[in-house]
């Protein structure tokens, strides 16, 4: 789609979407159901749900080779997006930028994973669901580092209640105050081998909690009529490729159909925003301009509102390039904040082990989730750690050995045959995701003095797990195989990813939870955006992705990203109604 | 596969008739491959021939299953050998090959297409109990291109591309077998 550019009035939109992904879909189904006339720009290529999703009925033998590994000469185009080692199999590559395309500076390895197309990354997300608490909300303010959040669980609260009540997540409340309990659908079962896990553990460690993973997957019917087109998860866990039934959440599955419906919704794709537009009058944006990706021209788009939702880098480098009188270090960067404390998710630490017996048993349907094992250190007096604060939760799961076992087994000939006649013993694994503290010393910016191909500054990463990251690790790993031990696992072995990392594929990123970039904050001088999302110096600019987060918990964000764009768009809304933007 | 299942599946979960362009996008990469007058690129011809036969060693089937006899493992293995391995390992993986057959025209003084199946598997044997990393890669390559197959997937292991509902624990004879996917 292009612009026709006859006039203001035709580019002229109540409210400015920048990205389609999680967070961006939320803002454009909110702002649209609420009357606002609604653009939404997506840098990347239009997808079609279900139609576009390619391979998401391929079997190993459909692709070439009879491998979902990409040849060494493809993923030539992928060297950092394939780092994950499971973003870009043949399966999902198309979900995912070719680096040699959209290049970025890495300062130190930054693995920022990134894609291009409508829907963004709610594609290919991982889909687990968990609120922040009380304790995250308030753990800057109780360690006196970086700033304090301006909101607390209580603001968040209904929010969380409202977004999971819509896209759907299945879960299991345990009343929890590090994990606050949500509105979900089913849980998803554990395996026998998981359920002695969790009794083990309970019974070793004073009733510590392992529950099923929480994931937006469609368990049950949603309790509102608006996404007659979702159907159950058929557990078949290739989601990362699509799904063809809508079961777990997207922006295609979930909120931009809904968006669409209202008619208030105009999706523009391979439009780059490249800059905000500031207007020293009025001391607000007055617009976005906008690359064409298919043509390089530029465009000017205008609103009263804009929602920046491109993902918290991309976000970031936005600002930053929103150059002006007022602004000259880019929109909203009184304080020097913006483009500092990235944080992620550490992960890739854990331990596994083998569990004897129940060999007659065994599992159906190939569960997109696994078990959760939420936070324990620093929760209470009982559990404080002198040598970190903070803490982490693990996911994981138990199964079966399959084929691959004759291999490491060296079986042949009648043997083999045999053997490929029943699974393999049981193991279990857990891997832990620790919180990042926010730190000024990991930062992005972008270098003037080189140039993508439609001429926008690169990004600039140099950010690395810091000391208390790197001490929660060594308690990550022990928990770990203390766990395991306590449950009667034998064989147990720890990992650490990033023991002899020497390549980076552990470096920040990997968790693919970058964010921390445009932080709220109570003081202008401290922070980029107030309580409501709004940039605090210009403030019909609301940043909802993950550049917003103050500080990263160790769980799973998008949901948070959700919660905050819905709250911060009806915010948007009532202060439009009163005038005040 | 049944493709046209899928479709009906999908039609059936989401209550509504897929569109014409939704069936092609789930239809796609239902290509039959007949390979007619395959030769392989990486290989030579004899090497592809031995392949074949060391893989119908390991994997030689039963009287009601399917072994690497039923598929074109030779296939498997120049293509992987080709796309996935770096410019060293295909320099071992020759070397290894070298080594291998030259060993047994020498010690059986025959090629080892012609040694009888008990002398084959006993080689194969001794390369994999002696370390032998290219006896070790062929048999690998045997096993995951067999079971990757579709007819491994589907005769031989327990295939359920849409398993439709999820059960944490259930007897492994309800399942009778490995689970392909």
């Amino acid at each position: 789609m292009y612009f026709n550019s006859k006039g203001n009035e035709e580019v002229t939109y109540d409210a400015i979407v920048v990205g389609s992904g999680i967070s961006g879909g939320w803002a454009a189904k909110e702002l649209a159901e609420q009357g606002l006339k609604t653009i939404v720009l997506e840098r990347g290529r239009k997808v079609e749900h279900i139609v576009d999703y390619v391979t998401a009925n391929s079997d190993t033998w459909d692709f070439p080779g009879q491998s979902e590994q990409l040849s060494i000469e493809e993923n030539k185009d992928y060297l950092v997006q394939s780092r994950t080692g499971y973003t870009t199999k043949r399966g999902s590559k198309h979900w995912f930028v070719k680096d040699t395309e959209h290049p970025f500076v890495e300062v130190k390895p930054f693995n920022w994973m990134r894609g291009y197309h409508l829907g963004g990354r709610s594609i290919t997300w991982g889909r687990q669901s968990y609120r922040l608490s009380e304790m995250d909300f308030n753990a800057n303010a109780k360690d006196g580092i970086a700033v304090d959040w301006p909101i607390r669980y209580a603001d968040m609260k209904p929010w969380y209640d409202y977004v999971e009540g819509f896209i759907g997540v299945s879960g299991q409340n345990e009343g929890l105050a590090q994990l606050p309990d949500g509105n979900y659908l089913p849980p998803m079962e554990m395996n026998c081998v998981e359920e002695k896990f969790k009794a083990g553990v309970a019974s070793n460690f004073g009733g510590r909690v392992i529950t099923m993973g929480r994931t937006a997957h469609m368990t049950g019917p949603l309790s509102h009529e608006k996404s007659k087109g979702r159907g159950q998860c058929q557990y078949r866990n290739r989601c990362i490729r699509g799904c063809p039934y809508g079961a777990y959440f997207s922006s295609l599955s979930s909120t931009l159909p809904v968006a669409e419906q209202t008619g208030n919704l105009t999706i523009v794709c391979n439009s780059i925003v490249s800059e905000i537009i500031y207007d020293p009058e009025t001391q607000m944006a007055k617009g976005v301009r906008v690359i064409d990706a298919l043509t390089n021209e530029t465009r000017e788009v205008y609103a009263k509102i804009i929602f920046c939702n491109a993902s918290a880098i991309a976000t970031a480098s936005i600002l930053l390039n929103s150059k002006s009188d007022r602004f000259p270090n880019g929109l909203g960067n009184d304080s020097g904040e913006l483009g500092h404390n990235l944080m992620d998710h550490h992960l890739g630490v854990g331990a596994n082990g083998q569990f004897e017996g129940f060999e007659d048993k065994y599992y159906k349907g190939r569960r997109p989730n696994g078990i959760y094992v939420p936070r324990f250190r620093n929760i209470d007096s009982k559990s404080e750690r002198k040598d970190f604060i903070r803490g982490f939760g693990y996911q994981g799961g138990a199964s079966r050995e399959s084929w691959s076992k004759v291999i490491k087994e060296m079986k042949l000939g009648k043997e083999l045959m045999e053997s490929l006649q029943t699974p393999g013993i049981w193991t279990l694994g857990i891997g832990g995701f620790g919180e990042c503290l926010p730190d000024h010393r990991n930062k992005m910016w972008l270098d003037e003095s080189k140039k993508d191909s439609f001429g926008m500054p690169l990004v600039t990463i140099d950010a690395e797990w810091q000391e208390n990251e790197l001490t929660m690790r060594k308690d990550m790993k022990i928990a770990a195989a203390e766990m395991l031990e306590a449950a009667g696992a034998k064989n147990v072995n720890m990992f650490d990813g990033l023991d002899n990392d020497k390549t980076g594929f552990r470096a920040m990123g990997i968790g693919i939870h970058e964010m921390g970039t445009a932080r709220m904050g109570k003081d202008p001088k401290t922070s980029v955006l107030n309580k409501f999302n709004q940039i605090h110096t210009c403030k019909n600019v609301f940043v909802t992705d993950g550049a917003a987060m103050t500080s990263a918990g160790c769980q799973n964000p998008s949901l948070t990203y959700m919660a905050l764009t819905a709250r911060a768009a009806n915010h948007a809304v009532n202060e439009l109604k009163k005038m005040n933007l | 596969m049944k493709r046209r299942d899928v479709l009906k599946t999908a039609g059936i979960v989401l209550g509504y008739s897929l569109t014409a362009g939704t069936a092609a996008a789930v239809l796609a990469g239902c290509n039959a491959d007949p390979t007619p007058g395959w030769v392989p690129t990486f290989n030579s011809e004899d090497e592809s021939k031995i392949l074949k036969s060391m893989a119908e060693i390991i994997i030689p089937g039963t009287d009601t299953l399917p072994g690497a006899k039923d598929i074109m493992i030779e296939k498997f293995i120049d293509e992987t050998i080709l796309l996935h391995a770096t410019e060293e390992e295909k320099t071992k993986y020759k070397d290894g090959f070298s080594a291998f057959i030259d060993k047994i025209n020498t010690s059986k003084s025959k090629s080892f297409l012609n040694l009888t199946d008990e002398e084959k598997l006993a080689e194969i044997k001794n390369g994999l109990e002696g370390n032998d990393d290219f006896i070790k890669n062929i048999h690998e390559m045997c096993i995951t291109g067999f079971c990757t197959s579709e007819v491994g997937a589907k005769k031989v292991l327990v295939y359920d591309p849409i398993p439709g509902a999820q059960k944490g624990c259930i007897t492994l004879e309800e399942v009778g077998g490995i689970w392909a996917i």
